[in-house]
């Protein structure tokens, strides 16, 4: 019975809808954020903030640890008190959990990979701190290997970095396949999309072969776009933005988005933020909630970037641009 | 009066639509109240104070329950079936049982979808408490068409309560 599946829906999303409908409006505005960045100091910046949601976590921090330390905990309190509490399917919760194992991979194999000293990890995730490590330590023998003194280290964490997000991604996939929700099947498949096109852009800036870029595209994406690999290199740039508008796997894409990268990359999170956008008008089900939870997440990866940007004493104009792609 | 119509009798036909009349409002008003009810749960969790806004959106799914509820207590009253005198041929038990299908079917369906109308409306109520009142008139909209089934179920009922007499 169709009417069967929005009946379920209503009812399994409708608390956690129901908060967020009050929540959202507790968001950090575009004002607040400007006046976070124009407040002289950390202390100022607490008083600005003593009235929303990470007030009560960010007393007393004084360095940029105490400012991390918060956001995590603001976070952690965000997946337990909601994602966690809200009756959501497990592979919704695990795609907001997921990255945060990811990163922790991240940090863990190029720590390794640099000589550097293991890193704590973030406890965001959804394995424990410790099995993630052991994780990271398993991907990175299997992977890539200890640094030989002649490599080139950038090409190993590039290399670290491509084979994370691969792996996070075919994670993320599942999770979202799991879910049963449709809208996040989407979203993930418009963020490979996104993700693969970009590599395909890559590939023929820098003159990079086939083999390579076929290596680099995530699994799960537009099938049309994976075949593209073979011709990024030899064709103009012109071309090659002309055969990935035909592919129509990401509609909204013009052929002029696609000549320069950085335009790109403000084009493809304008079409991520567009569907977030749409997700959050939706009366009721799984979207809105979703939507909610991404749009804190990049309230917290936002704030982060103003508050650790100026506490290291990084120029307001800087903090501002760097915000544009985030917030 | 031993006749039957596909192996019911005028009596059970016309306590059959009665029947479906209550169980199908009820369960409509159930999944209604249910609905919107999780949803002002969520909003009242957060701002406890609209309360107060929100509870006849909530509320208002029930009604069809209640139409489903008179519909049945009309078909034992104009029949005579509460006291067991009802006598009723099995056509015209069975034009009884149609009767009451308006109520039965427009309060099962309406009572949800004024619960998924009622649920979007807290949205309405949680971003902005001086616009409740806007808010009431969406469910509300859904409530005429229960209205208008209860009211054809009535007077169809009292039409073959008339027959029923003129008949003997």
């Amino acid at each position: 019975m169709r009417l069967r599946s929005p009946i379920r829906d209503d009812i399994r999303y409708g608390f956690a809808v129901g908060r967020i409908r009050v929540l959202e409006a507790r968001l950090l505005s575009r004002s607040a954020f400007e006046r976070l960045i124009d407040a002289p100091d950390l202390a100022e910046q607490r008083r600005v903030l003593s009235e929303t949601a990470f007030g009560r976590y960010l007393e007393g921090a004084t360095t940029a640890e105490d400012v991390e330390r918060a956001l995590d905990a603001s976070l952690g309190d965000l997946y337990e008190e909601f994602v966690e509490s809200s009756d959501l399917p497990e592979g919704v919760v695990r795609f907001f959990r997921l990255p945060h194992d990811y990163q922790n991979i991240r940090a863990a194999l190029k720590a390794r990979a640099l000589d550097a000293p293991e890193p704590t990890p973030s406890a965001l995730g959804a394995a424990a701190p410790a099995e993630s490590a052991e994780r990271a330590g398993d991907a990175y023998d299997d992977a890539t290997g200890p640094v030989a003194d002649d490599e080139d280290t950038s090409a190993v964490l590039g290399e670290i970095e491509s084979g994370v997000d691969r792996g996070l991604f075919a994670q993320i996939e599942d999770a979202a396949r799991r879910s049963g929700v449709r809208f996040l099947r989407d979203l993930v498949r418009l963020r490979i999309d996104l993700a693969n096109i970009r590599v395909l852009l890559r590939a023929n800036r820098r003159r990079i072969g086939g083999p390579a870029v076929s290596l680099a595209l995530v699994p799960g994406g537009s099938p049309r776009l994976v075949r593209l690999a073979a011709d990024a290199a030899r064709l103009s740039v012109e071309d090659l933005a002309d055969a990935i508008v035909a592919t129509r796997a990401v509609p909204d894409l013009a052929g002029h988005d696609l000549l320069d990268l950085e335009h790109y990359d403000l084009v493809a999170s304008t079409i991520d933020a567009q569907r977030m956008a749409e997700a959050r008008r939706i009366p009721n089900g799984p979207e809105p909630v979703v939507a909610y939870v991404l749009a804190r997440e990049a309230e917290v990866a936002a704030l982060r970037i103003v508050l650790i940007g100026r506490l290291a004493g990084v120029d307001r104009e800087i903090v501002r641009e760097r915000l544009r792609g985030v917030a | 009066m031993n006749e039957v119509l596909w192996g019911l009798s005028g009596v059970n036909w016309a306590l059959l639509g009665g029947a479906v009349a209550a169980i199908l409002g009820g369960i409509g008003s159930a999944i209604g109240i249910t609905i919107a009810a999780s949803m002002v749960s969520g909003v009242v969790t957060e701002d406890g104070e609209k309360f107060g806004k929100l509870l006849p959106l909530a509320a208002m799914p029930g009604t069809q329950g209640i139409y489903g509820f008179i519909a049945a207590v009309l078909v034992l009253v104009f029949f005579n079936l509460l006291g067991g005198e009802g006598t009723l041929t099995p056509q015209q038990g069975f034009a009884v049982f149609i009767a009451c299908m308006p109520v039965a079917f427009l309060c099962l369906m309406s009572a949800i979808y004024q619960g998924r109308t009622g649920a979007a409306a807290a949205g309405i109520v949680a971003r902005r408490s001086e616009d409740s009142g806007k808010a009431l008139i969406f469910p509300a909209l859904v409530e005429t068409y229960a209205v208008l089934a209860l009211i054809v179920t009535i007077l169809m009922l009292t039409a073959i309560q008339a027959a029923v007499n003129a008949a003997g």
